[in-house]
């Protein structure tokens, strides 16, 4: 580990609890936000089982996962409503063929450690827990309501790309489209606009 | 989404400072809003019809629990008019079944989220009840799509037609149609036509898959508009004196919009139709400005072209009724405006939509039928925004666009709904309506022989 890393390492673990590194997914089993074995990233979505734009995000969320699973990333799916149940999300995933790991964050532990403020919205995850890129998917939605005919910038992808490549991420923060996360509170949601 | 929002969370503010505010429910300054004593109210009138189990929306705004949670949410898709949905400007034309907040309602769904969103003593308020069959009563006639049409999980929007054969064999009037989608959450939207022709079956049969593809069915010589349904929409009920004609052996066409969910779904419309007894008294007529989809407006759009404009106007020689009024464009059309200039100098706004959105077609019905004078002047104006900063634009980058059917090229008109005030004048109207699409018939015949000679040029 250079000095450099070991900086970061400190500072992460100073500022992250190493309950919210580590977050129990909907099987009981422990799932580390950072530094799991042979992962070079790890992609969080925040969804909400009734949002339309996080649904209709799903065939792409599964498709990045797919696709980047083999190259050092690995996904997992935060589901930010607290007032669902477990049998609730397990339902939704088979309607929509989700077959990832998956975390109920009712108390909002990663949404705070990510800073997400919408559904759909991803956040990325290094080694060391730094989160190098959060935001949309891509820019399919303009605004509420605004879809393009497809999307024409996929931040998200290009940030996967340039992490795994080693690079520094260009765009490390875009503005998701979506539906708000329940009870987010105003002062969070101020700061968006 | 900063640049969207800041102004027009301003205007909402700035409105919101200027209209004196008048509710029953409207507490003062000092008393606190709550959910069971003033927002429950407002969301079961303005949401619940469709955000109520098995309906359109996506959840439901009944309980304190459901809107609690989406406060925030709430509080952002009211102030920028997002929700709601409906496109036409307040104050321009009054319409019915206008789905809008009032200022004081969006106001008071602030103040509530900014105290906390606190549910307040006592009992909530009962839920409303909806019809759960169809809300006109029994039908007399079901038309259904002939097969099962399946929207993929992903990809773009879909605009196809489904005819149907209306099993009648004499020709009826219908006062009333309804509309009810299967798949709620990918239907977006449905026109009604009526094919006499029979050629929109032939279409359909030309392949296995249900339906055939495009907007408009301006091929179908005769159609016949009965209307149409978008999401948030109720039954349409005709003039009773002026019920619409359907032929014998005609086809129904129901033609759609989906938008795909995230996953797979299946959609089989049905459609009520409601006859009347009596044949209609007062003819209609339709007066389409420009005529024939703006096909002799002479379209030509430059790319980066940021306000291209096209109107047209008719002189009424006799009064009418104006009953309805249909926009259409397509992806970047921006903005629609008529009105009529009356002879006393006076002028009478008709529609204003400023932010076009090619999703939301829809016939707009005047919430009392506005009556014009015989000399009054219709106008109608149309803007399109063929600039990479429209994100509606479906060509990237935006490329030079011409008068077609297809997404990706433009059309353009305002269609009146109209009724002769007096039945001895659909005549003299119809002549006037007839006299300016023989101009644009004429115009369009010099168009596509320019566009057909400019385009075997450049091979």
């Amino acid at each position: 580990m250079s000095h450099r890393d070991a900086v970061f390492l400190v500072g992460f673990c100073a500022l992250l609890p190493l309950s919210a590194a580590q977050v129990a997914d909907i099987d009981g089993n422990d799932y580390l936000l950072a530094g799991a074995p042979d992962t070079k990233v790890t992609i969080v979505y925040f969804v909400t089982h009734d949002c339309p734009i996080s649904n209709r995000y799903m065939p792409e969320i599964r498709r990045i996962c797919e696709e980047y699973s083999q190259l050092g990333a690995r996904c997992l799916l935060a589901y930010v409503d607290p007032t669902i149940t477990v049998g609730q999300i397990r339902e939704h995933q088979r309607i929509y063929g989700i077959d990832q790991a998956t975390v109920h964050d009712t108390d909002r532990a990663i949404v705070n450690l990510a800073g997400a403020s919408v559904t759909p919205e991803a956040a990325l995850f290094d080694s060391l827990g730094r989160v190098i890129y959060r935001g949309r998917i891509d820019n399919l939605y303009a605004a509420l309501g605004t879809p393009r005919r497809r999307a024409t910038e996929h931040d998200l992808r290009n940030a996967l790309d340039e992490s795994l490549a080693g690079k520094a991420v260009t765009r490390p923060r875009t503005q998701a489209v979506g539906c708000f996360i329940p009870f987010l509170n105003a002062a969070q949601e101020g700061e968006l606009h | 989404m900063k640049a969207r929002f800041a102004p027009v969370i301003l205007l909402c503010a700035l409105t919101l400072t200027s209209s004196g505010i008048a509710s029953a429910a409207d507490p003062s300054a000092t008393d606190l809003v709550t959910f069971n004593s003033h927002i429950a109210p407002i969301m079961h009138e303005r949401c619940a019809s469709c955000h109520r189990p098995g309906q359109a929306a996506p959840f439901s705004l009944l309980t304190y629990e459901d809107v609690a949670k989406r406060a925030q949410l709430i509080r952002v898709v009211t102030q920028t008019r997002y929700m709601p949905p409906w496109h036409a400007e307040p104050g321009y034309g009054e319409f019915k079944g206008e789905r809008r907040m009032l200022d004081a309602e969006v106001e008071l769904l602030a103040k509530w989220i900014e105290a906390g969103a606190p549910e307040g003593h006592g009992t909530p308020p009962e839920l409303p009840t909806f019809n759960a069959e169809w809300a006109l009563g029994e039908p007399d006639l079901v038309i259904r799509m002939t097969e099962p049409f399946t929207i993929p999980a992903d990809g773009p929007d879909i605009y196809r037609n489904f005819p149907a054969r209306i099993p009648t064999s004499e020709h009826k009037w219908v006062r009333a149609i309804e509309f009810r989608p299967q798949a709620r959450t990918v239907v977006h939207h449905s026109l009604f036509k009526a094919d006499p022709s029979g050629r929109a079956l032939d279409i359909d049969a030309r392949d296995n898959v249900p339906g055939y593809k495009g907007m408009g069915n301006t091929q179908l010589p005769g159609r016949i508009s009965l209307s149409g349904w978008a999401v948030g929409g109720g039954a349409r009920v005709f003039p009773e004196d002026a019920p619409i004609r359907l032929p014998a052996g005609s086809a129904f066409i129901f033609e759609s919009h989906f938008h795909p969910s995230g996953k797979e779904e299946t959609e089989v419309s049905a459609a009520a139709l409601y006859f009347s007894d009596k044949p209609a008294v007062r003819s209609r007529v339709s007066i389409s400005l420009p005529p024939r989809f703006g096909i002799g407006a002479g379209i030509d759009i430059s790319p980066g072209d940021r306000d291209y404009t096209i109107g047209e106007s008719l002189t009424l020689p006799a009064p009418v009724e104006l009953y309805g009024v249909t926009p259409h464009a397509h992806y970047i059309g921006k903005e629609f405006k008529a009105w009529a200039e009356l002879p006393d100098g006076g002028e009478m706004p008709l529609l204003w939509i400023k932010d076009w959105d090619f999703a939301w077609q829809d016939m707009y019905v005047y919430a009392e039928p506005v009556v014009l004078p015989a000399g009054a002047t219709i106008r109608s104006r149309i803007t399109y925004d063929n600039s990479v900063e429209n994100p509606r634009n479906p060509s990237s980058p935006p490329k030079r666009v011409y008068w077609g059917r297809g997404s990706e090229d433009e059309m353009g008109t305002i269609i009146f709904s109209a009724l002769p005030v007096s039945e001895n004048d659909t005549k003299a109207i119809r002549q006037a309506v007839r006299a300016l699409t023989q101009k644009h018939t004429r115009q369009a015949a010099q168009y596509l022989k320019a566009r057909r000679q400019a385009s075997r040029s450049s091979l």
